[in-house]
């Protein structure tokens, strides 16, 4: 919400998810620093499914929730938010386009950047995808990289973007359900994006790192590589998938399973104690159960397993693991389950950080909330953006207002 | 009606069922194997025998059989060839449609390259599907040094026939000449390979006939024979091997006998091999557990890695014995190489009858028989140390199994396989309403640990 208020803005994020709608409000004060006042949530109750909305009335509800409560802790009015987008259709790229310089001199101005943030538009995507966002990772003249090309000569001027483009029907979806309240959309980000910002500082993007969002519907991953996003990545498995995998391999209902994981959940059983029982808790007409502690490791670590796997191997067919020459930073609330540091630095060939406690200034509350990682990193990511909007400048710049985003989806 | 079982395992297909899906002997050829079927075996049901020679004829021992051309050739045959033979068929077309009348499935087993079988089989196939009837055709192909005409004719013959059958199977009768001690008696060689081969139409015609759960189907056979086919005339697209056993290893030995079957002596078996079909056959006492180990063991022990489709058949004598016969599809000849070193679980694809959900009692028995299995191999030896692993090893939770032959005493383990066909669909539950999730061929909301066939002890 853009609210004044003795000068102080108020930000509000909405991150609309599989186990739950998140709404964090954060008071910008004038000397740029922001304070959280409160997050606000209701579970998605089935609406979301692995990051996108599956059933857009009940996501409406939920999000009315999450915004009433909200608005309840923080004694705000919510009219404006910032958006957070995920989901597996998104696929991101990075491309190189170039172009002439024809001044005189040879002189690179503003224009020509403009130029090839047009050329963007003609990128050729699948006629069903937007590009939802892109960033210029680096400009480059003819005697290599350069960080300030403006007013330097070159006879051409090419620059990398990471870009990413999504389904255009999911994101109208996700739009209109929060638009569709009253609410209306200041902006939006990339999960990844979002989580980035919460857990890295400046020194950690440039020396290069790996972020790994894991969440109950997807996991979200960005890497950064020498103080640009090189690669971002969606992985369509979560924290769910953990569950459903207990589930079914040990037969158990769903919220069973969901509280055994959270209540016992190891990827490393006890070598000492190999017959090692957990009892489950007793339910009304139900005998009592227990199942083995080994089994419970098992099928959670091959899941786990799995899933960083996978988003290593995506690193390694980008050769990205050689530029890294930090960390990987791993958040989200799956990243809860115990014995996940060891099993990351199993599989990851670099050091592994697990960030379940966020520094924030404010309420102290949920400075211990992995879960939140993507609401409470979008609410960064929002107080970046709003500095940035009031100061265009650096490569930061979006290449389109976001009017026109709404506009070419016919939603405005 | 619904029969219901009366306990354990399950029901083995009366002779009667078998009417109406015919192994049909074409040609000298076919009829030797036909007789050798009958000679093995106690009462094959629904056994038909046609040719050209009046003393095959006379000879068989088959019940219903025919002399075809007795007019024309008076008995005497076609000389090798084709094309007298099938003149007669097209002149006796009526007399032998009437034969075959009400048909459902035919297993045509034929000898290529000679006349009778060459020029007939096309002839039949074809009749045969005018009847609407499923026609899978076994064919024997000539030696290598029988020589051109007889290799040519069976080309032709093979590449006409694939027009209008089901399914098409080619052994070669050069594998006899890979066998170790091929410079045995002939007929005891001649034997062998029929013995093969009626065991193979004995197993095809039971996949057809029987329902029941880890039911091969025709399409699936299909399917997999016409994805490596390379549409040439090829004269050798399938070997056999077989093996049986019984006592308390038989799960074990039988795969033991298989892999070890002469026709899988020669290397080219495996290297040229692209697929392979299991059929195991037994008694009502085989369980569940016991395919399974049977499959996994074979799985094991293939010298390269391949696509397994397997099923159990239920051949009405088999008594304490365990059968299993073992089709390796793939083109003599093709080029590819194939990976040798192993790598780790492969697909293994489980057909269940029940795809639409339906499951009669006479399928399923009212439980999955309490037997466990005699041997489960893949059992870590120490699984407490596998878990933990030294930090040396990276602790793998499931890594390579221990190749040791040590036997386990078998544990209740939760079967994913038996678990999969009952619940092929239920892992979607939760993600039933949104995209799957695909990568690199797998389904990643399936289950991890049922993907890498981790067993989990309940």
């Amino acid at each position: 919400m853009i609210w004044k208020k003795k000068e102080s803005y108020a930000l509000t994020v909405v991150d609309v998810g599989t186990s739950k709608v998140a709404v964090a409000v954060g008071e910008l004060k004038p000397d740029g620093s922001l304070v959280l006042l409160g997050v606000g949530q209701a579970e998605s109750g089935g609406a979301v499914r692995k990051g996108e909305i599956v059933d857009f009335e009940l996501a409406q509800q939920a999000i009315q929730l999450a915004l009433a409560d909200a608005e309840d802790k923080t004694e705000c009015m919510i009219e404006y938010v910032y958006l957070n987008l995920t989901g597996a259709h998104l696929e991101p790229k990075v491309i190189r386009l170039k172009t002439v310089i024809d001044t005189e001199d040879n002189r690179v101005t503003q224009e020509h950047l403009g130029r090839l943030d047009e050329e963007l538009e003609n990128y050729a995507i699948p006629s069903e995808h937007e590009i939802i966002h892109s960033a210029v990772q680096q400009y480059y003249l003819d005697n290599g990289m350069s960080c300030k090309p403006i007013g330097q000569s070159s006879e051409t001027l090419e620059a990398t973007y990471h870009i990413v483009h999504g389904l255009r029907t999911r994101l109208e979806t996700l739009f209109r359900s929060v638009m569709e309240l009253n609410i209306k959309v200041v902006h939006y980000t990339l999960s990844s994006y979002a989580a980035a910002e919460l857990v890295l500082n400046p020194q950690q993007k440039k020396e290069g790192a790996l972020v790994v969002d894991m969440g109950a519907g997807v996991t979200d991953y960005l890497v950064y590589v020498d103080g640009t996003v090189a690669h971002t990545g969606v992985l369509a498995v979560g924290g769910e998938h953990v569950t459903q995998d207990l589930a079914f391999g040990l037969k158990l209902p769903f919220r069973s399973a969901e509280l055994l994981k959270i209540n016992h959940g190891n990827l490393y059983a006890n070598p000492d104690r190999p017959n090692e029982r957990i009892v489950l808790e007793k339910e009304v007409n139900a005998d009592e159960r227990s199942i083995f502690a080994e089994s419970l490791s098992r099928i959670a670590q091959a899941r786990v397993r799995e899933t960083l796997d996978l988003i290593r191997e995506d690193l390694e067919a980008r050769g990205l693991w050689e530029q890294i020459g930090g960390s990987v930073h791993i958040t989200g609330g799956a990243s809860q389950i115990r014995g996940l540091q060891r099993l990351a630095e199993e599989v990851f060939p670099v050091p592994v950080r697990l960030v379940h406690e966020f520094s924030l200034e404010g309420d102290q509350t949920y400075s211990r909330r992995p879960d939140l990682s993507t609401v409470l990193g979008l609410l960064r990511y929002a107080q970046q953006y709003d500095q940035l909007h009031a100061r265009p400048s650096g490569f930061d710049r979006l290449r389109r207002s976001f009017q026109e985003v709404l506009a070419s989806m016919r939603l405005f | 009606m619904i029969e219901f079982m009366k306990q354990g395992g399950f029901k083995a297909p009366e002779p009667s069922d078998y009417s109406g899906h015919a192994i049909i002997g074409l040609g000298s050829a076919g009829v030797n194997v036909l007789d050798q079927l009958v000679l093995d075996q106690r009462q094959v049901p629904s056994l038909y025998c046609f040719d050209t020679d009046e003393q095959t004829i006379r000879g068989t021992v088959v019940a219903e059989k025919m002399l075809l051309g007795a007019r024309q050739l008076r008995g005497l045959g076609c000389g090798g060839d084709p094309g007298v033979a099938g003149e007669i068929v097209r002149e006796e077309r009526s007399d032998v449609r009437a034969m075959l009348q009400g048909m459902r499935t035919a297993i045509l087993v034929t000898g290529l390259g000679g006349g009778t079988g060459s020029g007939m089989a096309r002839e039949f196939v074809q009749i045969l599907q005018e009847l609407g009837v499923a026609v899978i055709v076994v064919a024997v192909t000539p030696f290598d040094f029988e020589g051109k005409r007889r290799l040519g004719q069976a080309q032709n013959a093979v590449m006409e026939i694939k027009q209008h059958a089901d399914l098409v199977f080619c052994v070669s009768n050069s594998r006899l000449l890979h066998m170790p001690g091929h410079d045995m008696d002939i007929r005891q060689g001649f034997s062998t390979m029929n013995r093969l081969i009626g065991r193979m139409c004995m197993n095809l015609r039971a996949m057809l006939v029987q329902r029941g759960p880890m039911q091969i189907q025709l399409s699936d056979l299909r399917n997999l024979v016409a994805e490596h086919d390379c549409g040439q005339a090829a004269l050798e697209n399938c070997w056999v091997g077989f093996g049986e056993a019984e006592g308390q290893e038989r799960a074990r030995d039988v795969v033991d006998e298989v892999l070890s079957s002469p026709l899988f002596e020669d290397g080219r078996v495996w290297s040229n091999g692209t697929a392979v079909v299991a059929s195991l056959a037994g008694g009502a006492g085989l369980s569940m557990g016991e395919f399974q180990s049977v499959i996994e063991y074979l799985r094991q022990e293939m010298p390269v890695e391949l696509p397994i489709l397997a099923g159990t058949v239920l051949l009405p004598d088999d008594g304490d014995r365990l059968r299993l016969i073992l089709l390796v599809t793939g083109q003599s000849g093709a080029e590819e190489a194939r990976p040798s070193p192993k790598k780790p679980a492969q697909e293994l694809s489980f057909e269940s009858v029940a795809d639409d959900g339906q499951v009669t009692a006479q399928d399923y028995p009212d439980e999955l028989p309490e037997e466990t299995p005699a041997e489960v191999r893949k059992v870590q030896a120490e699984p407490a140390g596998a878990i933990a692993g030294d930090p040396g090893e990276g602790g793998e939770l499931f890594s390579e199994l221990p190749q040791t032959k040590q036997r386990k005493t078998a544990q209740k383990y939760f079967n994913q396989q038996e678990e999969l066909q009952l619940e092929k669909k239920d892992y979607r539950g939760r993600f039933a309403k949104s995209d799957p999730t695909f990568f690199k061929g797998q389904d990643l909301d399936q289950p991890t640990f049922m993907r890498l066939n981790l067993k989990i002890r309940l």
